[in-house]
Order: C-alpha cells, then structure tokens, then sequence
C-alpha cells in the first residue's frame, strides 16, 4: 500500500513540475497535471488546495492575487527560489525509485 | 448556476481562520468549483449534472476544513495583514531612511534634510538656494519612486490589494507626516518654538518638503509599478 508520505512527494514533484513553466492558479495546476499524465493523476479541489496550501507555507510556491483579462480574480501560485532548488532532486529521487522498481519487476517477471 | 462562494462558505462555516484569511480561502475554493462546473458545461453536461459533479470533488467537508485549517493556521506565523501592509510599509520605512543616511556618508551636499551642517543649511535657505544645486535631498527624491515601487512590490507579492500597495508604498510619507505634526505642535508650546524649528520654510514648506514632495514620489513608484503588473498580468491572461 502506497503511505501518505509517498503520495504527498508524488503530489509534490506533480505541483512543482507544472509551476515550472510559470504561475498557474489552481484548477489549472489540477487540469495540467491531469492532460500532461494522459489522466493518470487527478486532483480534485479536495486533494489539492490543502497542499497547496502546505506547500506555501514551507515557502516551496508562493500564491499571489492576480486579475485575468475577463476580470476574474485569481490565485495564482509560482515557484519560489526554494520550491525551484527541491525540484530538482526530488526529481532525481523518484526516477531513481521507478528506476528501481521496473529492474524488480523484469526480475520478477523472468 | 449556485451561488459557490455561498455553497463554500456554508460547507466551511467551522473553519475559524482569520475573517480575511477565511474569504480568500472561500474565494478560491468558490472560483475552483466554478472553473470545474463551466468546463463540464463546455463538454455538453446539463447544468444539474454539471453542479453534481463538481460538487462531488469533495466528499467530505469536514475533513477538508480540517486539513485547510493545518495547513494555514497552525504552520502560519505571520497574519495577512503584517504581510501585506506592515511588514512592506516598516521595509519602504527603513529603506527611505538608510537611503537618506546613505547619500550623507556619501559626501552628498546636504538640502533641506541636511546631514551635517542640517540646521546651518536651513537658515541658509534650504532646498532651493544655496551654491549646492544637486543634493542628497534631491538625489533622496530621485530613489524614492523605487522604494515605492519596492513597498507596492513586497504588498502585491503577498496578496495586497491596491490600497495596501499605495499605503505601504507612501508609508515613509505618512511617518514624516506624523513627525512633523508632533513637531509643529511641540514647536508651538515653545516661546520662539516656531520660529527656530520650522524657519525659514515656514509649517506649509515643511510639510511639503518632508511630506507631499517625497510622498508624491514614492506614489508614483507604486503607480507604475502597479501599471505594469497589471499589464503584464493582462499579457500572461
């Protein structure tokens, strides 16, 4: 069974992973990550606002108010300086995992 | 089409954040399901359904008030209003005032705020006579548009709006402002008080060397910087 602190990091990498290309509010953080992994991964505003929010208080994102061009108020959620220096390791760390773990299922399936 | 900040704010009755804190949690959350309910729309839902379905992103309210509620309050050590209002204003403070003190290590001829011969320099005639045409009053005024500008910066950054951007921006303005009061009225009480503080710029020359010249400049830094985030937001939307 997957623990909570292993479905956090993923969820953590996921989040990370969109706001590197620039700042995005929350359903569209949501939206990406379900398009970008072909529906694999889905937040819903349950799972994600709670993180989000727990992301921004260890400083890795940080949200701010912004108006789009329809007048729409938005929170809108960018990378920090910390958030863009954990994403690289945390990357390395989870393709090492997955690295590991398809070399156990080709043993397993031999 | 429900009311969403209503429907949020009604699932989220208990979550006992700060007032401010708590609307913009519920406007968020609100504007979440909205962006939900009309895509399901844009895909052919009815609207019933459409409502059903992004109402059921969440199936349980109580345990996501209680997750929010961690994840805000208990790790949350500054309040939104330090954040977006005093801590920028004591920063655009601090930063007016080093700049000043700067230009007078600096070996800047003193105006009207003078550093080193400060009270000679004014009965000389302070900003606008005298042999020094460039000085730190003057090279003080050239900065503060950017310390405005840093002081709207640092308030937008942490969700202010745009009254908490211009106070903090001017914030240096409305501290000279409250120093130079308590000054006129001390000055008064005095026998020749007026007179020896305020000469030769007189009470409406003080206030508008040490209030509406600097406070003019440091809103101007904060309306600029206020135009071009707006417009590069606009080009990001």
């Amino acid at each position: 069974m997957i623990g909570a602190g292993t479905k956090r990091g993923t969820a953590e990498l996921a989040i990370l992973s969109v706001l590197e290309s620039g700042s995005l509010h929350g359903y569209e953080i949501a939206h990406r990550i379900e398009r970008r992994t072909r529906g694999k991964l889905r937040f819903t505003l349950a799972s994600l606002y709670p993180l989000l929010y727990r992301m921004e208080n260890k400083g890795l994102v940080r949200g701010a108010w912004e108006v789009s061009g329809n007048g729409r108020r938005r929170r809108c959620y960018r990378l920090t300086a910390a958030g863009k220096k954990k994403l690289l390791p945390l990357r390395q760390e989870w393709s090492e995992l997955f690295r590991a773990l398809r070399q156990l299922a080709k043993v397993a399936n031999a | 089409m429900p009311d969403w900040e209503k429907l949020v704010r009604e699932q989220l009755a208990g979550l006992n954040l700060g007032h401010e804190e708590e609307d913009e949690v519920i406007a968020e959350l609100a504007g979440h399901l909205e962006e939900t309910y009309e895509a399901l729309r844009r895909e052919g839902l009815a609207e019933g359904e459409a409502v059903q379905r992004a109402v059921s992103q969440v199936t349980n309210w109580s345990d996501l008030q209680r997750k929010i509620y961690c994840a805000r309050a208990e790790e949350n050590t500054m309040n939104p209003r330090t954040s977006r209002l005093w801590l920028p204003s004591f920063v655009t403070l601090a930063a007016s005032i080093i700049a000043l003190v700067a230009f007078g290590f600096l070996g800047l001829q003193p105006g009207p705020l003078g550093s080193r011969p400060h009270h000679e320099e004014w009965s000389r005639g302070g900003i606008t006579s005298g042999p020094h045409a460039v000085n730190e009053y003057t090279v003080w005024l050239m900065v503060l548009p950017f310390v405005g500008a840093l002081g709207a910066r640092l308030s937008s950054r942490a969700g202010g709006t745009l009254r908490d951007m211009v106070i903090s921006g001017v914030f240096p303005a409305l501290a000279w402002l409250t120093i130079v009061l308590i000054v006129l009225s001390f000055a008064a009480s005095l026998e020749r008080g007026v007179e020896t503080v305020i000469a030769p710029v007189g009470p409406v020359g003080l206030i508008a060397v040490l209030v509406l010249i600097p406070g003019a400049c440091l809103l101007l830094g904060v309306m600029v910087y206020h135009a071009a985030a707006k417009r590069w937001t606009k080009s990001v939307a």
